[in-house]
């Protein structure tokens, strides 16, 4: 199992940090982490990525792999088993990679700008286009792998990985940017699948509190407003 | 080696810098395939059938299975299609490399010229050249200047193939909205992989005649 050094920097209410200790923790790969203050960020973060000095970045025997999806990518790859993310067949990994751009252009954008907005109108944009990503995503678990879980069927794959770091932020989403994500009966697969997410050791291992990341969403909100 | 019965359809649009790298990936494969040029001011059925969520182009059409967003595209091609021209390269740790600075590209550099565009040339990025030297540097670091002028040294590789569609855009803005990217004396071995491509008989067929996409871009300058 051990393949060299493995070390994370991240910050722990990041979505894309997340999806990088998902990858490592389901494939039960040890690794170092270090919790990076994103407002005095360490030398080491600045080497490790010095275009965008964000994390994650995932140093392995000393050379950085930047953006989380090239992240989970990159682990897959050097990993493969246990819990291989990106399928085999080439149709259903362009699948997952298409799902999990889409997390990124779509629920990502739409929840980002959800918290920051500063008008009622920005916020009612944000809100709608994020419940809009979010259907699709509902849509997407129905057709792809009907009557399962998650997008890998029976377990996650690297759209599943992708996806769920949005799940511990949904609370924030409703208390910060009056988001309130439709029920069971509207969104059953959604539902399904995040109960399934949540039911996953590996995924709750690293998951921080709803609660904590909603206060901080507070926060990131506040600093918004402050700054407009 | 030409593929034939592998019923492969690319639903283009010709000026799209996407839709040339989705090209460029299948005439470096020799792969047959239909060209479905489309409307994208009256999308077609087809166009909305094969990408409901996005509605745009490239979409690649193979045993009528849909793929869409041209990086994964790519990929794709890559992926099913290894024996002829490799894009992606073996080893994990240069993948990466390859796909961080497609990425780059595509938050930085292709995200400023769409802000260019829309801007009629009044869009400003002071990052621009720092960009661009940054490319330069990526292509110091990865491309064996010995082996020949793409990422991948004498042939092109995956980044090469994202990279291409620049090598027609770019003098298109300059020489029609004063684009103003870096210089030769800035970035040597950028300027020197873009005549490549544009040398490549591939990238001649894959790529449009810059003379073209000038007009087009004339074109949609007079018509706002």
């Amino acid at each position: 199992m051990s393949k060299g050094s493995v070390k994370v920097l991240s910050f722990w209410s990041s979505m894309f940090g997340l999806r990088v200790h998902y990858a490592l923790d389901l494939k039960g790969v040890s690794y170092e982490y270090q919790e990076e203050n994103l407002f005095n960020k360490s030398k080491e973060l600045l080497e490790a990525n010095p275009i965008y000095a964000k994390i994650p970045v995932l140093i392995h025997n000393g050379k950085p792999i930047c953006e989380s999806l090239i992240i989970v990518d990159y682990i897959d790859s050097v990993w493969p088993n246990p819990h291989k993310l990106l399928p085999e067949d080439p149709y259903k990994k362009a699948v997952a990679r298409f799902w999990a751009d889409f997390g990124d252009k779509k629920v990502y954008d739409a929840g980002s700008r959800l918290i920051r907005a500063t008008t009622e109108e920005e916020r009612k944009k944000a809100s709608e286009d994020l419940k809009w990503a979010l259907m699709k995503i509902d849509e997407a678990l129905g057709t792809i792998a009907p009557r399962k879980p998650f997008f890998g069927g029976d377990s996650m794959n690297f759209a599943d990985v992708a996806l769920a770091p949005f799940i511990c932020w949904f609370k924030g989403y409703q208390k910060v940017g009056g988001f309130v994500l439709p029920g069971p009966e509207e969104w059953p697969n959604l539902h399904k699948w995040v109960t399934a997410v949540k039911s996953v050791e590996a995924i709750r291992k690293s998951t921080p509190s709803e609660d904590k990341v909603a206060e901080f969403a507070e926060v990131i909100r506040k600093r918004a407003i402050g700054s407009a | 080696m030409a593929c034939h019965d592998q019923d492969v359809t690319l639903l283009s649009f010709w000026p799209s810098p996407f839709s040339m790298r989705v090209k460029l990936a299948l005439l470096l494969k020799g792969i047959e395939h239909e060209d479905l040029p489309q409307d994208l001011g009256n999308k077609s059925k087809l166009l909305l059938e094969s990408n409901p969520v996005h509605k745009k182009v490239p979409v690649l059409i193979h045993k009528g299975k849909p793929i869409a967003e041209s990086a994964i595209i790519v990929h794709y091609i890559d992926e099913v299609w290894p024996g002829t021209s490799p894009l992606l390269p073996q080893d994990a740790f240069l993948r990466a490399q390859h796909r961080f600075w497609t990425d780059f590209f595509e938050k930085k550099i292709s995200d400023y010229l769409d802000r260019f565009i829309r801007s009629n040339g009044a869009a400003v990025n002071e990052e621009f050249i720092q960009d661009c030297l940054l490319l330069e540097g990526a292509l110091a670091e990865l491309g064996d200047e010995e082996e020949g002028p793409f990422f991948g040294g004498a042939s092109m590789s995956f980044l090469d193939v994202m990279l291409a569609p620049s090598a027609v855009w770019i003098p298109a803005l300059e020489q029609v909205m004063g684009l103003k990217p870096a210089s030769q004396e800035q970035c040597p071995r950028l300027h020197k992989l873009f005549g490549a491509v544009t040398e490549h008989p591939s990238a001649k067929v894959a790529l449009p005649q810059i003379e073209k996409l000038k007009e087009f871009t004339q074109a949609r300058l007079v018509s706002k």
